[in-house]
């Protein structure tokens, strides 16, 4: 007992120290002017890692190139890193963390829905600005201090139905997974065909399944004019190998969540004659003409991304990259010191208009929308060759 | 109209029949198993997951021609067999039945584990084992795999039979199963069947696997929904009859396209589930069991 008494007080002066130290250091760097810290609450490992990897080099690139260039207002931004190892729990007690210990003005992350949620009653607690940037995350509700990127699928579906619009399609038939995406796409499809005047049949399918030929029939024999596939990942290449088994040759549409190297690789060889998918105008930016208002940006943003990381920047290191700009734009009008001026801050972003948007669009938020960005943000993509290219 | 009514009803039938012959190959997995040693084998669909991975790596990795890809991974996910019996089964001392279920429980998600590590958590698909791209027929249209995987289904059941009627080892196996104490005393060497039963269950996994692959596709995790199903048929069939394996199988398979096309594919399982279970209190030793035995 006596021992660890004499480790206990030995510890006290030790603290002592360091604490001066750190107080030194603040005082010295005042100085100059105060950082602004920006928390990042990604999930850099466990299975949501393939996200929150691009994700953070995204926010490291996008807090190198502010610095370089003086700062937010000359003061440097501050990132304080924390994993969570796409575990709930973790997630939510990251944030705690982030808000009263290191006092952060915002929080970028997470990049899951089932992380993102554990995050925002913290975020909600502590009203400090919190951005999401998981896809099916919902930030729209009263008081809301929770942010999010991506083009809702509510957003998706019309831009599908605008090309069916175009290519005079008014038969669509829909085949939707009994999982919750599938089901997002199942009601938006539905709601959305009715505003388009479109007939709709649907069937549904279980990710699980070796087989939706019985389903695929139903609705052959409804001769529709395309077919929206409402999944995921991999139960996409089961429709896809029925699809052309059974003769079809209508065009085959699935969900923006399909655009990535994996989804490419599963549809080899099964590709359907037409491939589509509506997504983020960042995809195909090569192919977009130099009039296009945000190409330049988004050529940027890809060659400083390559150089700094000999890597090619997906959509989701795109989506933290606007989620940090939009949040430095804030900072910009709201100037804030520390986690108690988040309140601020967050008005300060809902003011926010037009804001270019490297994934596509702009943004424009108010007190409703945390979303802030439309279906023009989302074009239709087509599957050639192995490659994503502008649909014609 | 009454053409497409016709072609439609054929649709669904192959689609039953595909699936069902998958959950037929992994039920008599089970029934092997189950018949020599009791054990309910949890880890049966881990076998099929395996079986489909090994053969997609041999196949479109290694560049190795198809049929010894095929033969190959039969004998590898067989041998697996055999190690989760010899390393996870026997050390058990004193086995009861709730010990083995929690081990083979154990040992799935431990096969599981070990296939993150090597595929990874990406879904893997192969060609179909023969170029042509559909056949039709009646106005319906279904994949040649169809064919391949119910052909197999067709002469592993009669191997089987043959195996386990017209051979003495075959005949050993089945005193294993009656009796183990007698057959030992008879001279039979129960420890080297169990194994042989092992081996057989990983085979017969695997086999569905890689029939199955080309038709949809492989993920690290795809194996245990798999497994339930061929388990239902198991139950289905009768635990421990071989064509209560095949026919339950092709049941569950069949009352799953059927609802799908007549009632309405969002009530599907619960569908094929509920008559499932009405099946299973009307004969509660399943559908190929005598109840005497």
């Amino acid at each position: 007992m006596g021992r660890i008494n004499a480790w206990r007080f030995a510890i006290v002066p030790v603290v002592i120290c360091c604490l001066s130290l750190f107080w030194g250091a603040s005082i010295a760097s005042a100085q100059k002017k105060p950082a602004i810290k920006l928390g990042v609450n990604l999930d850099v490992t466990g299975y949501g890692a393939w996200l929150g990897e691009p994700e953070l080099r995204a926010v490291q690139l996008f807090a190198e190139q502010v610095n370089a260039r003086g700062g937010i207002d000359g003061c440097p931004l501050e990132l304080v890193v924390y994993d969570n190892e796409s575990n709930p729990e973790k997630s939510s007690s990251n944030a705690r963390k982030l808000i009263q210990r290191d006092k952060v003005t915002a929080i970028i992350g997470t990049a899951i829905t089932a992380t993102s949620n554990a995050a925002k009653s913290v975020a909600q607690e502590e009203k400090v600005v919190t951005y999401s940037l998981s896809g099916s995350y919902e930030p729209n509700y009263a008081d809301s201090f929770t942010f999010a990127t991506w083009v809702h699928t509510s957003g998706m579906v019309e831009t599908i139905y605008d090309y069916f619009a175009k290519k005079g399609i008014k038969r669509v038939a829909t085949l939707c997974a009994t999982d919750s995406t599938g089901q997002t796409w199942h009601d938006e499809t539905e709601k959305s065909a009715k505003k388009y005047g479109f007939e709709i049949v649907s069937e549904r399918f279980n990710v699980k399944d070796v087989d939706v030929t019985a389903q695929l029939a139903k609705l052959k024999a409804t001769n529709p004019q395309a077919l929206i596939v409402g999944v995921s990942g991999a139960p996409n290449a089961v429709v896809a190998k029925n699809f052309n088994q059974m003769g079809f040759k209508i065009p085959y549409v699935t969900g923006h969540g399909n655009i990535s190297d994996t989804f490419l690789k599963l549809m080899e060889g099964n590709e359907p004659e037409t491939l589509l998918l509506p997504g983020a105008y960042y995809i195909v930016w090569k192919e977009l003409p130099d009039a296009y208002p945000q190409k330049r940006l988004m050529k940027e943003f890809a060659e400083a991304f390559q150089k700094k990381f000999k890597k090619e920047a997906d959509i989701y290191a795109v989506v933290a990259y606007d989620a940090a700009r939009v949040t430095a734009e804030g900072m910009r009008q709201a100037k804030p010191e520390g986690s108690k001026d988040s309140l601020k801050l967050r008005d300060a972003m809902e003011l926010i208009r037009n804001f270019p948007a490297v994934y596509g669009g702009t943004y424009t938020f108010s007190k409703e929308e945390h979303r802030g960005i439309k279906k023009d943000a989302a074009v239709m993509i087509q599957v050639k060759g192995g490659k994503f290219v502008m649909a014609k | 109209m009454e053409n497409t009514h016709l072609s439609q009803a054929i649709q669904f039938i192959f689609a039953g029949l595909t699936s069902g012959s998958i959950y037929a190959l992994v039920a008599l997995g089970f029934d092997i198993i189950y018949n020599v040693t009791f054990v309910v084998n949890l880890a049966q669909g881990e076998f099929l997951m395996l079986g489909a991975m090994t053969m997609i790596s041999l196949h479109s990795g290694l560049k190795l021609p198809l049929p010894l890809a095929l033969v190959l991974s039969t004998l590898i996910v067989g041998c697996v067999g055999i190690l989760f019996d010899r390393f996870a089964i026997r050390p058990l001392k004193k086995p009861s039945i709730m010990l083995l279920i929690l081990l083979t429980l154990g040992g799935s998600t431990f096969l599981k584990g070990v296939a993150l590590l090597i595929w990874g958590k990406d879904p893997y698909t192969a060609p179909t084992f023969t170029r042509i791209k559909s056949i039709s027929f009646l106005g319906a249209s279904f994949s040649p795999q169809m064919l391949w995987v119910i052909g197999t289904l067709v002469i592993v059941s009669f191997v089987l039979w043959f195996f386990f009627e017209r051979t003495l080892i075959g005949k050993a196996m089945r005193a294993c199963a009656e009796n183990q104490r007698a057959a030992s005393l008879m001279g039979v060497n129960v420890k080297t069947f169990v194994m042989i039963s092992y081996f057989l269950g990983g085979a017969l996994g695997a086999l569905g696997g890689m029939l199955v692959a080309p038709i949809s596709f492989m993920v690290y995790d795809e194996g245990t929904m798999m497994g339930l199903k061929g388990f239902a048929s198991a139950v289905l069939g009768g635990v421990g009859s071989y064509p209560g394996a095949v026919v339950g199988g092709l049941v569950l398979g069949l009352l799953e396209s059927l609802s799908t096309g007549y009632v309405s594919s969002i009530f599907k399982d619960i569908v094929a589930f509920l008559v499932l279970l009405c099946i299973l209190v009307l004969k509660p030793t399943g559908l190929m069991k005598r109840s005497d035995e």
